[in-house]
């Protein structure tokens, strides 16, 4: 019998990039819900458990909470982003972490390079 | 070394060009129309550009032409007589014919020196997406076995059609189920069309950093 794998927390740093002005947070989030509704159904946002966790306005880089089981499906939903609430965006992934703390780590680095 | 290469774009706007500077994008793939109006601008930002000159017909294809070739079929049997053609160039899947990849086609390639350029556009398209994806992903694992070798393009034609290269490595993890199977594939492919312009691009890299 194949050993199941245990669920553990993954975290997404990312860059958006949009044309025109940037989202707020809570517009994001709004839109992230939505859109994952949307791509996986209401049974596979509930196994999916994502969640933003931090997201910059004015630098544009964030952090998203995935699941480990459910890695492929929900990052293959964030690749087809391509526009939040009518505003033309891409999705940048840029790192996956096993913990918040070098997710963050990796955003400062990022954002010391825009300074 | 080439770690990702968005080559092969349809048309070019101000974002899209604002795009591929930004991100990590070092080679661009111009299909021959625009090559010329483009050429020089990407060239100002420091990308490398390679003219793709595109072919609906397999009997045009040949060895005197010394540019890229993107091969399209419009139709199974010429999918067919492409992949047997022993010369370096790529065999276009979009939505127009990607249902003519079958085990056939891959059996066919395996003779042949073409390469497997699956376009991501498609997958854009709500309705395509879950088609095209089955079957490309069948596809491009079936090929993978036999040795044929698949590269991942974006064939954007504006701006919310590019692929960031983080999202080509991720559809490149979820397609094979494995990473770095593609990612290297346009290395080998340009290696193996113009080894010469490889090493120039090495050198020109090294030589920046």
């Amino acid at each position: 019998m194949k050993k199941e794998r245990k669920p553990r927390k993954r975290y997404l740093v990312f860059k958006l990039y949009t044309i025109g002005g940037s989202p707020d947070f809570e517009t994001f989030r709004s839109f992230l819900d939505d859109y994952m509704r949307r791509f996986l159904g209401l049974s596979g946002l509930i196994d999916s458990r994502v969640k933003l966790i931090r997201y910059d306005q004015e630098t544009r880089y964030g952090i998203i909470r995935i699941i480990s089981t459910d890695i492929d499906t929900v990052l293959l939903a964030f690749t087809r982003i391509r526009d939040i609430k009518d505003t033309p965006a891409s999705f940048i992934p840029l790192r996956l972490t096993g913990n918040l703390s070098r997710a963050l780590k990796y955003i400062k680095r990022y954002e010391k390079r825009i300074q | 070394m080439i770690r990702w290469a968005d080559l092969y774009i349809e048309r070019l706007d101000e974002n899209m060009i604002e795009f591929i500077s930004r991100n990590r994008i070092r080679v661009v793939g111009l299909k021959d129309e625009i090559f010329d109006t483009y050429n020089n601008l990407l060239r100002e930002r420091d990308l490398i550009t390679i003219k793709r000159l595109y072919i609906e017909d397999a009997d045009q294809i040949s060895h005197k032409i010394k540019d890229l070739i993107v091969f399209r079929p419009l139709d199974k049997n010429s999918m067919r007589r492409g992949g047997k053609i022993r010369l370096t160039f790529t065999i276009l899947i979009d939505e127009e014919n990607y249902e003519y990849c079958s085990d056939e086609q891959i059996e066919a390639m395996r003779g042949g020196s073409a390469s497997l350029e699956i376009l991501a556009r498609p997958l854009l398209d709500e309705e395509l997406f879950p088609r095209y994806l089955r079957y490309i992903k069948y596809c491009v694992r079936k090929a993978l076995i036999n040795g044929v070798d698949v590269i991942l393009s974006s064939g954007a034609r504006r701006f919310e059609e590019l692929f960031s290269p983080g999202s080509m490595r991720l559809l490149e993890r979820y397609i094979t189920g494995v990473r770095g199977s593609l990612t290297y594939s346009w290395y080998t492919l340009l290696e193996r069309w113009n080894k010469k312009f490889v090493e120039e691009m090495i050198i020109e890299k090294r030589e920046k950093t």
